[in-house]
């Protein structure tokens, strides 16, 4: 356990080192939070327009389903480009470095190494995404009363999604240790896992029922919604797992007799 | 301590090691040695456990790395051919980084980080960053991270490579004083450091054993009997 917080606090504090992170926690909140106040604006707009008047349509017209989840969705499609470039390091940098060697060596299962790479870059992540709430903090004071459940549903969701994502990114940082191709690899598969849903609509229904449980979106929209459905939770612990499992797999692959 | 046992390694095609036995006692330090390409890394790698033997078994006190507890790792400090760091780190947080790996507790972690800074002479870099350090002391910095959590057994894969004669006899006066209490395999090209440090040579040539000798029983020279050695070997392969 010691061992897996000590590789996720190195990778943590090597990322803090750095400048790009800065520049990228600087154009992450640059854009989220333009993301925001569009949203906020466009909805007070829209709701001003329904008070005064009355014929008008107002269902759905409310703070979570007009906000939140509109936020929460241009924030995962943010993640989309964002995880890659997150994840990319990850063994990459451990493999063209060779440190890589030396951790094998040490007394350290593969196990833990995969871990504790996994929650260093989590605790990365969750760096740069705390900030947001402040956005909803901030609307606050101005009057707008978020429902505080439907926002920790919303946020454990985004959670779940980017550490899904991260998990994939992982696996394929630890194919290679070119980060661009691990980048360039990890957007390509998580852009797959983005659209695949979009042929549900028009395929035979058999089909249609693979593709949507296996769309990411999919299983987002309700937490972004404020809907917690254990289908959900499950699919996205299941996928987490699954990469996490490939990636000690492809760690291992040295060890397989040949 | 170390017991190589009818041991094969392939990649692929390339047969990297072929049938290698040998042992070695707790205590010595052995050369080994080996025109490029011999098989002298992959032969460090097996026996620090990097990756497993094709065929055959490597013993590290009648224990199989691959087979039982990662503790048995603890025994063994390993400086890989071109010392591998983590270059944007400061020395200490480095050394702090691999104790911790090394599952040494906590509280003692502080005395044992000084205790081994003080032995390879990184004192004076501790605050510094390790990918800033001139190569020299890249290369302590590398063997500081082996001795920590005092292993029996030290692994040292070309240790002086690329750096300046002054350098060299720092380095070799370290493994000398070293190698007075471990077991020490050292791999090589520089035939006066094994002369000067080693008590036996391992000669490997084309993924073979070709010679395991006693080096004060020699009366000739190390250069003679491993360039005659060799040449034997590659006689022998061209007919």
């Amino acid at each position: 356990m010691f061992k897996i917080i000590a590789i996720a606090s190195r990778d943590l504090k090597s990322w803090l080192n750095t400048f790009s992170f800065y520049l990228l926690a600087v154009f992450f909140l640059g854009v989220t939070g333009y993301f925001f106040w569009s949203g906020l604006s466009y909805f007070s707009l829209v709701s001003f327009q329904a008070a005064s008047n009355p014929s008008l349509e107002i269902r759905g017209l409310n703070l979570t389903e007009g906000v939140l989840s509109v936020f929460l969705a241009n924030l995962s499609a943010l993640l989309l480009l964002l995880i890659p470039i997150l994840t990319m390091r990850s063994f990459s940098e451990e493999k063209r470095q060779g440190t890589l060697e030396l951790l094998f060596t040490y007394p350290v299962s593969d196990l833990q190494i995969v871990l504790g790479k996994f929650f260093g870059l989590l605790s990365v992540f969750a760096l740069l995404i705390l900030p947001t709430v402040f956005y909803f903090l901030l609307a606050q004071i101005i009057g707008a009363k978020f429902e505080i459940s439907s926002l920790i549903t919303g946020y454990l969701g985004l959670f779940l999604v980017s550490a899904s994502f991260m998990a994939l990114g992982i696996f394929t940082s630890s194919l290679t240790e070119h980060q661009a191709v691990s980048a360039g690899i990890g957007f390509v598969i998580i852009l797959f896992f983005w659209i695949v849903g979009w042929v549900a609509d028009w395929s035979s229904p058999a089909l249609a029922g693979i593709f949507r449980e296996l769309s990411l979106v999919e299983h987002f929209r309700d937490f972004a919604r404020g809907i917690i459905d254990t289908r959900d939770i499950a699919f996205f612990i299941l996928f987490i797992v699954f990469f996490l499992f490939a990636t000690l797999c492809a760690l291992e692959v040295r060890t397989w007799k040949r | 301590m170390i017991s190589v046992q009818k041991v094969s390694k392939f990649f692929g095609p390339i047969k990297a090691l072929r049938d290698i036995s040998f042992e070695i006692k707790r205590g010595e330090v052995i050369g080994f040695l080996g025109p490029n390409g011999a098989g002298k890394t992959t032969m460090m790698r097996l026996i620090t456990g990097f990756f497993p033997p094709t065929d055959g078994t490597v013993l590290i006190d009648d224990q199989n790395l691959f087979k039982s507890k990662p503790n048995l790792r603890k025994k063994i400090g390993y400086l890989p051919e071109n010392n591998p760091l983590y270059r944007d780190m400061t020395t200490k947080a480095f050394l702090f980084y691999v104790a911790a790996l090394k599952g040494i507790p906590f509280w003692s972690r502080k005395k044992t980080v000084q205790k081994v800074a003080d032995q390879c002479g990184v004192d004076s870099v501790l605050n510094r960053i390790v990918g800033k350090l001139s190569k020299g002391f890249q290369q302590r910095v590398g063997l500081s991270q082996a001795l920590l959590g005092d292993p029996e057994l030290l692994v040292l894969d070309e240790p002086t490579n690329g750096l300046d004669p002054k350098q060299i006899i720092e380095i070799r006066s370290l493994i000398q004083a070293l190698g007075r209490e471990r077991t020490i395999l050292l791999s090589t090209h520089i035939l006066p450091e094994v002369q000067a440090t080693c008590q036996r040579v391992l000669i490997l040539n084309e993924g073979q054993v070709a010679a395991f000798l006693e080096l004060r029983s020699q009366q000739t020279s190390l250069e003679d009997i491993f360039l005659k050695v060799i040449n034997k070997e590659s006689e022998l392969c061209s007919k």
